[in-house]
């Protein structure tokens, strides 16, 4: 009898072995399809382009040569480059304190009564559905420089509006005030939840403590409670405004004379229109540090929030 | 739940001025669109502001847009590309979301690190690696060009990641004591109970996708394959921007799907956006 | 046929020990009640009952079959869970239902259309039907057939989830706090519905909770767990009468035993302040030892000469606890009457007393020791009283 419990207990531990195996197995088996994909269509295409970034690679070529940082030296020298890298940097300076601005006012006037909130809160947000290629469209003939709307309407009141997606001073802040137009309504959603999630105790709490006037709410309880959104949205609407393209490439084309050139659509040109597939490689890789950065802000604000 | 829970009626009448006035801008290109793809060109050019269109000139615009470039194909091809991109991020995110959440095992905190890794990467970044990718495979100007590297949603196995925490243990045991299988406990108990996930990505899924110019503007070079943002752009460069009755049909005709869907379901939608952008 | 055997089951979680070479055996029928302080590992010892987590040593056996490593949907158990763990998007019915259309009908007949059109599949789903519809009979749950759990209360819950467990009729039911979610009316009220439902099926319990009184008041067999290890498996009354460490007499019984030291004296008697204790203590004279005695085994006089004097009296209505300040700066509690303690008020001079053969003794590390008596000695005290 002995003789036999020993290859039974055997067996016994090779059943357990089998079964956490099989459940490692069925974690792995789950997720292998998403982590393979990952694999390919993420972390090697990143790494690629950290790699071609190296190389003087020209889409087509049959040759390629590793040539070190020369891209990035070439960059240094390149004024379109910078011009990009500057036009970017501004319309996001431009943009985002207006976007975020403009969607946390909207939403604390939409919230400030319940007159008109869902009406409110429904147009201001139609934008964020629209096509923008479409919309862009519609904008410039708003924006047309003698029959637009906007002159039209200048025109009665005496003043001579630019040609603003002409205008080299106006084209960014026009382009702008296209992307504001769109993302205000993102972000006030955003806020309208973060209002949401301030419990409305505190306002009673503040109001028994003091604070009469609904100034002094906003300071002790609304501001204080919305500051996490607050960096999200910023964060947020910075990351989208780095990406802008669409209206470049629809209504400017980086014109005129580069100043609305912005980073992706210089790298689509470098890399798809004059080829230099290794040089917008390396391109692609500032604008990844650019992004890093704002997400390092981030993870930084809210290790400062203690949230 | 605002600061002001009671205003007085001077602050009542200031808040809704400055909202209408919002309100005005945040439509304008809307009405004044929609008015222009009813006007023939003559009244679009007269500099008037009036917004009524005093001859009706919507047939001829719509028919124009319609004879020159195939807008139905585009919205189709918009259709497809961004079901098709839906259908796989919810095939591939979910199972990897379950595991990722209810299951233990080596290699998991690789593959979360991944995930957090690939939130961080926009498209942009892997345009050119994919593109000669692409190209080494004959895939350009494809369907499976415009879809397959959108297959794999990082966000949506965040995002359903930290929805499935949420559901309590003892019902994915329950489920595997009534004799589930993983498979169909994913399906058949964690989904259903996930629905309002579930809706919120496909949303902010399909916006995005529906709205995306870069990729398409990259990969495709058929006009049967553009999706509506690239028909738009090609519309624009085949009509060199003068006959702006037309443009502002097509406009009306490629707009129109989403944000009547928007209209339809507007909880669904803010409730998406809210969810997906409150990820944080 | 389902008796159950735990056999020197051992899980850790990391480097935390869980669960320390446990062993129970109970026949079929029994009523196996798992209790013992939060975080003692009971319902972990639970899961690996039921398949839900892997053992890391030992075997499981069920009506004497190994299930060690059976998968938990072959181990013909079914399992309440304290949240109840309902599927939120099935109705009642659906959620009772569940369980046997996954075992009787296999993955194609299930398809909605196909189950319709099958004659076969028919058959099935209406035998299921009926006892699914037998089952809500039973629990009083007919009438909330198309609910959802949302819409139903924490008994109503409850029930369903019972449901769900007896409708598949398992060899063993697995339980695991199933009332701690309930208002303390509703918790007597589910815990005499449980003890019925026990009776009328007949099949084997095993209920885990951190309560007792619900461990005492249902069970045939009650396990005590400390810190993953079992104390002891005996029947509630013998749990209570003849605890085998002071662990579980200080854990069972409310109020708590009192434990006093003491020394062994010459002939192994008890010396200890302030009480005067017959028999003799299996232990060798001059060891310490520990004493304890149950708050209704403590005898109290009212005696302007005692040596203890009452601090605090706890009415309950039908008994009192009366707290008693002693030498040796201890404090005794006793159960009384509400008769017995009539002439009693903080302050009040008693004398103590113990009846005889009720006094546990424990060696310094808490094991059980013998504290043999008298008889004759104790009936005549008994009867002085
Ligand atoms: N998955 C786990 N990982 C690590 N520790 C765990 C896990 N599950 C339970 N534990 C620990 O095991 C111990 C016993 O838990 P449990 O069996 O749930 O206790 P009980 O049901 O008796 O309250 C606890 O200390 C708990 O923290
Ligand atoms: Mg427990």
């Amino acid at each position: 009898m002995p003789a036999e419990l020993a290859p039974g207990e055997g067996l016994l531990g090779r059943a357990q072995r089998l079964r956490r195996i099989g459940a490692a197995l069925t974690g792995w088996g789950l997720s292998l399809p998403a982590a393979l994909l990952m694999l390919v269509m993420i972390l090697i295409p990143t790494l690629s382009a950290a790699i071609l970034a190296l190389t003087d690679y020209q889409l087509g070529a049959r040759s390629i040569r590793f040539v070190g940082g020369a891209n990035f030296a070439a960059m240094w020298e390149d004024r379109v480059f910078w011009q990009a890298f500057a036009n970017t940097l501004i319309y996001t300076a431009l943009t985002v304190p207006v976007s975020v601005g403009l969607g946390l006012g909207a939403a604390l006037l939409i919230e400030a009564d319940p007159l008109g909130r869902t009406t409110f809160r429904t147009i201001y947000f139609l934008p964020v559905t629209a096509l923008l290629v479409a919309m862009a469209t519609v904008w410039e003939f708003i924006l047309h420089p003698q029959l637009g709307l906007v002159n039209v309407a200048l025109a009665q009141i005496g003043v001579t509006g630019p040609d603003w997606l002409a205008d080299p001073d106006w084209v960014l802040p026009s382009l702008g005030f296209i992307f504001v137009w769109q993302q205000t309504g993102y972000n006030m959603i955003l806020f309208l939840a973060g209002l949401k999630g301030i419990p409305s105790e505190l306002y009673h709490a503040a109001r028994v403590d003091g604070a009469d006037r609904g100034i002094e709410r906003f300071a002790m309880v609304t501001w204080p409670g919305l500051a996490a959104t607050t960096l999200f949205v910023t964060v947020i609407t910075t990351l989208y405004s780095f990406r802008v393209f669409d209206t470049v490439a629809a209504l400017t084309q980086g014109g005129p004379s580069n100043a609305s050139n912005v980073l992706l659509y210089n790298i689509y040109r470098e890399g798809f229109v004059y080829l230099r597939t290794g040089y917008a490689s390396a391109m692609t890789l500032v604008f990844l540090a650019l992004i890093l950065a704002v997400a390092m802000v981030q993870m930084r604000g809210r290790r400062g929030g203690g949230a | 739940m605002s600061g002001a829970h009671r205003l007085g009626r001077t602050a009542r009448i200031a808040r809704l001025v400055v909202l209408c006035l919002g309100a005005a801008v945040m439509l304008a290109p809307f009405v004044w669109g929609l008015a222009a793809s009813f006007k023939p060109a003559a009244e679009i050019w007269s500099g008037s502001l009036r917004l009524i269109p005093q001859t009706f000139h919507g047939w001829e615009n719509y028919s124009a847009a319609l004879s020159r470039a195939p807008f139905g194909r585009f919205l189709l091809n918009g259709l497809i590309v961004c079901a098709g991109i839906l259908l796989f991020q919810l095939i591939f995110a979910i199972p990897c979301a379950y595991a990722l959440s209810k299951h233990r095992f080596a290699g998991r905190t690789v593959i979360f690190g991944a995930v957090l890794v690939g939130l961080l990467i926009p498209v942009h970044v892997t345009a050119i690696p994919l593109y000669l990718g692409f190209a080494r495979l004959g895939l350009l100007d494809s369907y499976a060009a415009l879809i397959a590297p959108f297959t794999i949603s990082v966000f949506g196995i965040f995002l359903f990641r930290q929805f499935f925490a949420a559901i309590p243990d003892d019902l994915i045991a329950a489920a595997r004591v009534d004799g589930f299988s993983e498979w169909a406990i994913i399906w058949r108990v964690v989904v259903p109970a996930s629905w309002p996930a579930i809706t919120a990505f496909a949303i902010f899924s399909v916006t995005s996708h529906w709205n995306d110019l870069f990729w398409p503007f990259i990969v495709i070079q058929s006009t049967e394959l553009a999706p509506p943002a690239l028909g738009v752009v090609y519309f624009r460069r085949d009509e060199s921007g003068v006959d702006f009755g037309p443009m502002m049909a097509a406009t009306v005709i490629v707009t129109a799907p989403l944000v009547l869907a928007f209209l339809l379901a507007q909880r669904r939608f803010i409730d998406g956006i809210t969810l997906s952008g409150v990820k944080g | 046929m389902a008796s159950l055997e735990i056999e020197d089951v051992t899980k850790s979680y990391g480097a935390t020990l869980i669960l320390d070479r446990v062993s129970v055996a109970v026949p079929d029928g029994a009523f196996l009640t798992l209790v013992g302080p939060s975080g003692c590992g009971k319902s972990t010892l639970l899961r690996i009952l039921a398949g839900l987590e892997l053992q890391d040593g030992g075997r499981l056996r069920i009506g004497g079959q190994d299930v060690s490593h059976l998968r938990p949907s072959r181990r013909d158990i079914a399992m309440v869970f304290q949240s109840y763990a309902l599927y939120p998007h099935m109705t009642v019915a659906q959620n009772i239902a569940i369980p046997l259309i996954l075992r009787r009908l296999p993955l194609w007949q299930r398809l909605p259309l196909l189950s319709r059109l099958l004659p076969q599949a028919r058959a099935t789903l209406g035998q299921i039907e009926a006892e699914v519809a037998g089952a809500m009979a039973m629990l009083g749950l007919t009438h909330l057939a198309d609910r959802r759990p949302v819409q139903l209360s924490g008994g109503q819950r409850q029930r369903v989830a019972l449901g769900r467990a007896l409708v598949r009729q398992p060899a063993v039911f697995l339980l695991d706090e199933p009332l701690s979610n309930l208002d303390a009316k509703l918790r007597v009220h589910m815990r005499a519905e449980i003890a019925a439902l026990h009776a009328r099926l007949g099949t084997t319990f095993v209920y885990v909770t951190h309560d007792q009184i619900e461990a005492m008041t249902m069970s045939t067999h009650v396990a005590v767990m400390m810190e993953g290890r079992l104390l002891q498996v005996a029947t509630p009354a013998e749990i209570y009468a003849e605890p085998a460490n002071l662990q579980v007499a200080e854990f069972i019984g409310s109020p708590r035993i009192n434990v006093l030291p003491a020394r062994v004296g010459s002939g192994g008697a008890a010396q200890l302040a302030g009480l005067a204790l017959q028999g003799r203590i299996a232990a060798p004279a001059g060891a310490s030892v520990q004493i304890g005695i149950r708050p209704e085994h403590l005898i109290l006089r009212a005696d302007p000469g005692g040596v203890g004097t009452v601090t605090a009296i706890e009415n309950t209505g039908p008994e009192l606890f009366v707290s008693v300040l002693t030498e040796g700066d201890t404090v005794l509690v006793a159960r009384l009457t509400p008769d017995q303690g009539a002439g009693l008020r903080p302050g009040s001079r008693v004398a103590l007393d113990v009846l005889p053969g009720k006094a546990l003794a424990f060696d310094a590390d808490g094991a059980r020791i013998g504290f043999g008596h008298s008889v004759a000695a104790a009936r005549e005290l008994y009867h002085a009283r």
